[in-house]
């Protein structure tokens, strides 16, 4: 239980992030959140536990009053990238980059500019690489301890 | 016992999306001040404010020198800006409490032109930037004041302009539409793409103040 509210606040704290000014890499904001979100859908595999965490990035990241578009293309994105990840068959590693990549794809979907989309997709896949790096480290540092 | 516990906090998320007016301030407050924290732990994060602080006073100095406009001004914190790539939007410190409403034009200290409020709620409004892809406004160009229709964006750019119109890179563009104050400084001409034989050019328009280096903006009032 513990572990599961750390993550809450963690996926909270990226979505907080990801409103400030300095989440700008030039001129474009890469999408820590949807990452995170990913990172921990590897970790837990209740969907009630990743529903839970998509609507806290949902509810930090929403930005207008009453129903925005963008919003809900990111609660379906991080639901495809998920299902991505659980059911293509390769590596959850290779599925992973491919879900993070379609996801971007997928919330850019109603606005199409080439260059900041490669941008945003390359800056999310080396945010991926790393969250995932230090989760690696992590569970090997749980499996010495056991 | 754990699942009626996670469902209920399903039950509360849901809705508190529907009473969002009610933490909306509290939320980008809390992201204004991770923002905080962070220009703390950036190396050279001072230095980086010092710049943007010169930078932003050369600008006023250009627009003011181009039309002394001299009223009051309260200037407002910037929260946050729109967390997706789609919208250039920033929430500003300040709504109904202060009386700003929408249309009304956001500025760097009343000279320099950001965007407009679009959104207002009780302390925090919403603000729709040049920035933003999906803006058009009327502007004129230079000491001879050509017109022509600025297009927003990361690469924002004039169309419309009249060939034989005399432009140079460098001019400054100003705000020339009527529902905006008129000679607020947009940016300047980086490049004119002349075709031979078209009866119209294009430019294109460097906005010297960067949507990540603003911290605090007024409303022109």
């Amino acid at each position: 239980m513990f572990r599961f509210i750390a993550s809450l606040g963690l996926v909270a704290l990226a979505a907080l992030l990801q409103l400030t000014n300095y989440a700008f890499i030039a001129g474009v904001k890469p999408n820590f959140t949807f990452v995170a979100i990913l990172i921990f859908a590897l970790i837990y595999t209740d969907w009630l536990k990743r529903a839970i965490l998509i609507f806290i990035a949902a509810l930090v990241l929403k930005f207008n009053q009453g129903i925005e578009l963008e919003n809900i293309l990111f609660i379906l994105s991080s639901l495809m990238g998920i299902l991505i990840i659980d059911k293509l068959p390769s590596s959850r590693f290779i599925n992973s980059i491919l879900a993070v990549l379609a996801a971007t794809l997928f919330m850019n979907i109603f606005h199409f500019e080439v260059w900041p989309l490669f941008k945003e997709m390359a800056y999310n896949i080396l945010i991926f690489l790393s969250f995932y790096g230090i989760y690696q480290l992590w569970h090997g540092v749980l499996e010495k301890r056991q | 016992m754990m699942r009626v516990l996670y469902s209920l906090i399903v039950v509360a998320i849901i809705f508190s999306f529907i009473l969002y007016d009610d933490f909306a301030d509290l939320k980008f407050r809390s992201s204004a001040l991770t923002g905080d924290i962070l220009s703390k732990l950036i190396p050279y994060g001072e230095l980086r404010q010092k710049i943007y602080e010169l930078e932003k006073e050369n600008e006023i100095l250009r627009a003011e020198i181009f039309q002394a406009s001299i009223s009051s001004f309260e200037e407002v914190k910037v929260y946050s800006s729109y967390p997706f790539n789609s919208r250039k939007d920033i929430s500003i410190a300040g709504g109904k409490d202060k009386g700003f409403r929408e249309g009304d034009a956001v500025t760097l200290d009343n000279k320099v032109f950001i965007g407009k409020i679009t959104d207002v709620m009780d302390s925090l409004s919403i603000v729709k930037t040049i920035y933003d892809p999906g803006w058009e406004i009327a502007v004129r160009i230079g000491e001879k004041e050509v017109d022509g229709l600025l297009k927003g964006g990361i690469n924002p750019q004039i169309d419309f302009i009249k060939n034989e119109a005399e432009i140079k890179e460098g001019d400054l563009v100003v705000t020339a539409s009527p529902d905006l104050p008129y000679g607020l400084e947009v940016g300047q001409i980086k490049s004119i793409k002349d075709t031979p034989g078209a009866p119209l050019k294009g430019a294109e328009v460097i906005l010297k103040i960067q949507l990540n280096e603003l911290r605090n903006v007024s409303v022109y009032r």
